[in-house]
């Protein structure tokens, strides 16, 4: 008889059951039992690392993927990545959970029922593939090219400018990438600075961030950039600490790391920012000579009819007294001296904000509030302040067509598009009806704040097509599913966009071959272009995604800059000779650039960063503008556009930044609904991944199922205990959700987190709630944003 | 001799979790179904611990990164009835999953909870087990696991030194949750060994060990959150 140690124990316990009692030794003999089961054996094989990128957010991290045998085993972040530097933040590591989930997609699919009720069909690539070639070239012909319409995740990618290359040459301008969730910073830089480029903060050289509800450490930006930079604030041996205070009503994670929160009425973010403004003017704390040679609207001013205008000076001096800011936002006035003494002590210091996550938008107004601190303390353009995104020297993307876009928008003073009115332009089939969408691997139903709007829409749309990994809301109303590879098991390449502040693009092989007969996007529609001859074919000329990004890389080349990823020290070497007018590459064609690309992980301009100051206003004055012009001229050509913006007609505050009018709380409905982050389901996106369901509620021990924040002495008036199934009802529906003391809720508000309840998809993601399908369908005015701040609620026991 | 050790510095860590999600995947450790997780039967070798006190809006939300803690005078390997942990000669706490019995003596011995038992079979649905890594055994159900700071990778970095001759240097032998740390914030290496940067690291006055009274001597060590964080917060843990 063999024995092993096991058996051994079993029977020493048998033996002590034979001679004493029975009681404790049953739990024995059934854990023993239990020991019988199949151990799980591991596979070896080869091992291997190879060079990958992550795609759960748009931030674009450089991975390191050990791969045993076939397998891909381990995720690591690649220490040359400018971006994240070796690190990673958890959902990068939970890419290999996405990769090999039981619930991917694994056959293109053709719905044969309805939109209501979708009927499956598993069909082959060839048929999926001539389906949609077929539905586009009918459109094509018929002279309906501009209205297909495609949603992409993102536009960071190199796939999606082959996919707006191919979208332009088709002859449609409706490529529209998914909201950045910078929206209100985007406008404040578009009507302060004149600048089309999204901003980028160079965190790594501030002396002082504040942050005005930003959720810098959940998400926002470049989650292992930022963190890396919060790494080296607190650094003992990178010198002094770089102070980060965080404005926000509820204590949120990033709070919690601030070394210094300041509690704030919600809503009042611009009143504090413009009341700091004050301050600062009122000391004289404030860049003069930046003010003086660099802005404009800062005084009294008379425009070329001598008519007078308010300054910023007078506007806030008089309306932004420290008394009335600090009732205003429940922040003592001590506190807002303090803070503006010590923003303008500690340059170069960053103002970030208004409130934010990376999927919905603060206001304009209050984010111009903001920003003109930066301008107050000379931040803007400066090292260590508020630079503009370095666009990495690719080739063109195409033509515009002569159409216009569908979701551009006519009546709005910020011009270009918001995605958020694709519903509103399909119902109202203008400017022309939508035949078709192309979604890649985006789901606006689910992650826009009108997705029930999105969701009405598609079902109008004659032809629906989605590549995706796995199904989701969007895809589940679509005609033809087409199964798209996971970030590991394709080509990647992608520029950093505002993650740092140089150019950089990354770019990677495939780590495994792609499971389950996925295609790429970028691939099928290289196919297509291809059948669908003349113009398109021309436009993509290319046998493969592979020989495009060669082609891209080739671009690099040509441009002569930069060098490929390095250590800190051939990078501090490279930036020294390129200042001084060397460029010393380590290839000397485009072919070696390429497979240096692929043996590091990308291509970068560590160069790249300041010195741009000429091209950092284009507004009319080309300075920094406190009053916008464009905003001043606009109201004046609209006269019927003040009023919508709570202000009378010729009101010189429509192009001043100010505090935006707040909903009042009713009887009705007295609390305010305060959707937030998480960092592991940032984005949207997460919520299938095991790894990240169990720890996305953390600070309140919750895994797997959302759970809605109140202060405890509010749900004590209420008669909510710990833990209560409540109701949660606003003007559009009500949802049932646990309730969860939290004294770090605002005590007028409650708390719901982002990335819970999607509808469709993977049972993991389906547990919770969404607190978009609660937050009212409202868009500001200046820029379209939705308005996802300001829901009151009623919270009930059910 | 080495003696390994770790600081992890409370200033430096974002609370993002990533050591808690590099540990489960380098670990194979399984994730428990939703409704075990309830339970609060998750299984994990690293975990954030939270507390929260004071009323609003004078808060402090503390979030505290805890793997075992690898005493020098472990608690738990005392009360083990098969000798299925123990302490290596250069300080790493071990568990022999093989060895264990299962009797949960050592979680409860274990002052700073960081011993977690397998209450069913691991499962890896879909195709999850293609992830698993080959280099540490899968435990079974009945089974005490917990940190063992990467000690496969020791191995490994042992070997890798001997085959190319030389001694092992520093920052050859992480942990994955050192490894991954985006903000910097987890130091490991040779206790002993004066000019590695953790020994310089543990020498900080912000230095600080969990419940120092009892006597365990951990060799994972807290650094506090310093100036501008309200007070100190360090001592206010134990």
């Amino acid at each position: 008889m063999k024995l092993d140690r096991r058996d051994f124990v079993r029977f020493a316990a048998g033996a002590a059951l034979a001679t004493g009692s029975g009681l404790g030794v049953r739990g024995i003999s059934r854990v023993n039992a239990a020991l019988e089961a199949e151990e799980v054996r591991v596979p070896g094989g080869p091992e291997k690392w190879a060079l990958g990128t992550c795609s759960l957010c748009e931030a674009g991290c450089g991975l390191r993927v050990r791969c045993v045998g076939k397998r891909a085993v381990r995720i690591q972040g690649n220490p040359l990545h400018p971006v994240n530097r070796g690190g990673l933040c958890p959902k990068g590591l939970a890419a290999l959970q996405e990769l090999y989930h039981p619930d991917r997609l694994r056959a293109p699919r053709l719905n044969t029922g309805s939109r209501t009720a979708p009927r499956w069909r598993d069909i082959s690539w060839d048929e999926a593939i001539a389906t949609l070639r077929r539905k586009l070239w009918e459109l094509r012909q018929a002279g309906q090219a501009h209205s297909v319409v495609l949603i992409d995740r993102g536009e960071r990618g190199l796939d999606s400018r082959l996919l707006r290359r191919f979208m332009e040459a088709y002859g449609s301008p409706n490529y529209l990438p998914m909201p950045s969730g910078l929206g209100s910073l985007e406008a404040a830089m578009y009507f302060q600075q004149g600048a089309t480029r999204p901003p980028v903060f160079d965190f790594d050289n501030t002396r002082y961030l504040l942050s005005f509800g930003v959720n810098v450490l959940e998400g926002w930006g470049s989650p292992a950039a930022v963190m890396r930079a919060f790494g080296r604030w607190r650094d003992p041996a990178a010198g002094r600490r770089t102070k980060f205070v965080q404005v926000e009503p509820r204590l949120s994670l990033t709070a919690s790391r601030a070394d210094e929160w300041v509690a704030i009425r919600p809503g009042t973010e611009a009143t504090l920012a413009l009341g700091m403004a004050s301050v600062l003017i009122a000391e004289d704390l404030y860049d003069a000579a930046f003010v003086r040679e660099r802005t404009f609207g800062f005084d009294d001013w008379r425009d070329e009819q001598g008519r007078a205008h308010m300054g910023f000076r007078t506007m806030v001096t008089s309306e932004y007294r420290l008394d009335e800011v600090s009732a205003a936002t429940g922040v003592p006035a001590e506190i807002i001296l303090k803070l503006a003494r010590e923003f303008a002590n500690n340059r170069p210091a960053i103002a970030l904000g208004d409130h934010q996550t990376s999927t919905l938008p603060g206001n304009p107004y209050a984010a111009m509030a903001v920003h003109s601190l930066n301008a107050l303390v000379g931040s803007i353009g400066a090292p260590g302040g508020v630079l503009l995104e370095a666009a990495a020297p690719l080739g063109n993307v195409g033509s515009h067509p002569a159409r216009p876009p569908i979701d551009e928008s006519p009546e709005r003073p910020m011009p270009g598009r918001q995605l958020a009115r694709l519903p509103e332009a399909i119902f109202a089939r203008r400017p022309y009806a939508v035949q078709a969408v192309l979604l890649h691997h985006a789901d606006p139903v689910f992650s826009m704040p009108n997705g029930e709007a999105f969701r009405r829409a598609f079902q109008e749309i004659p032809f629906v097509a989605s590549f995706t990994s796995f199904l989701n809301d969007s895809s589940a109303l679509s005609d033809l599913l087409l199964p798209a590879p996971t970030g590991l098991e394709e080509w990647q390449a992608r520029t950093s966009g505002p993650a740092i502040p140089q150019a950089a693009v990354s770019l990677s092989a495939p780590v495994v071959p792609p499971r389950h007969g996925t295609r790429q996007a970028a691939a099928v529609m290289i196919e297509i272009a291809r059948s669908l001859r003349g113009e398109v074919a021309a436009a993509l000329p290319f046998a493969t995604f592979e020989a495009y990004l060669k082609d891209q890389v080739q671009a690099l080349f040509t441009a002569q800059t930069g060098a490929v990823f390095s250590t800190g020290m051939e990078e501090t070497w490279n930036r020294m000779l390129e200042r001084s007018g060397w460029w010393a590459p380590t290839f000397s064609n485009a072919g070696e650039l390429w497979d240096q690309m692929l043996e590091k992980g990308g291509w970068w301009d560590p160069a790249t960063a300041y010195g741009e100051r000429d091209r950092l206003f284009e507004t009319p004055s080309r300075r920094y503008e406190f009053y916008s012009q464009k905003l001043g001229d606009w109201a004046r050509r609209h006269p019927q556009f003040a009023p919508t913006a709570g202000l009378a007609a010729g009101d010189d505050r429509v192009a001043l930044p100010h505090q935006p009018p707040l909903e009042r709380a009713g009887p009705e409905r007295p609390l305010l609904l305060m959707p937030v982050e998480v960092l592991p389901l940032a984005g949207g996106a997460g919520a299938h991944l095991p790894y990240l369901q169990q720890i996305a509620g953390v600070h309140l021990s919750e895994h797997w199922r959302s759970w809605l924040e109140i202060h405890p002495e509010t749900a004590h008036k209420l008669g909510i205990a710990d833990g209560d199934l409540v109701w949660i009802e606003s003007p559009r529906g009500r949802a049932l959700v646990r309730a969860r003391h939290y004294a770090g809720a605002h005590p007028e508000t409650v708390h719901l987190p982002l990335g819970y309840g999607h509808g469709q998809g993977s049972e993991w993601s389906r547990r919770g709630v969404n607190p978009l399908a609660l937050v009212e369908e409202r868009c500001e005015t200046v820029a379209g944003l939705p308005c996802a701040w300001d829901t009151r609620v009623r919270v009930y026991r059910s | 001799m080495p003696r390994w050790g770790m600081t992890i510095d409370l200033a430096k860590c974002t609370a993002c979790q990533a050591c808690v999600v590099a540990c489960q995947s380098e670990n194979n450790v399984p994730c428990v179904s939703p409704e075990e997780a309830g339970r609060d039967r998750i299984l994990s070798w690293i975990n954030l611990l939270p507390a929260i006190e004071g009323e609003y809006p004078r808060l402090h939300l503390r979030m505290m990164p805890m793997p075992c803690l690898h005493c020098d005078k472990p608690p738990c390997i005392q009360v083990c009835p098969v000798g299925a942990t123990g302490i290596s000669p250069d300080g790493i706490v071990r568990q022999i999953f093989s060895r264990c019995i299962g009797c949960r003596y050592c979680t409860t011995a274990c002052p700073y909870t960081r011993r977690t038992f397998n209450w069913y079979q691991p499962e890896f649905p879909g195709e999850f087990a293609e992830s698993l890594n080959p280099d540490v055994s899968v435990r079974p159900k009945g089974v005490v696991e917990k940190c063992t700071l990467c000690h496969h990778r020791l191995l490994k970095a042992r070997e890798e030194a001997r085959a190319a001759n030389r001694p092992m240097a520093e920052g050859d032998y992480l942990p994955a949750c050192a490894e991954i740390c985006p903000a910097g914030a987890i130091t490991f290496g040779d206790l002993e060994d004066p000019e590695s940067a953790v020994a310089a690291a543990a020498r900080s006055p912000r230095a600080f060990r969990l419940l120092e009274d009892l006597g365990t001597h951990p060799k994972v060590i807290y650094l506090g959150e310093g100036e501008w964080s309200g007070g100190d917060r360090s001592k206010t843990i134990s």
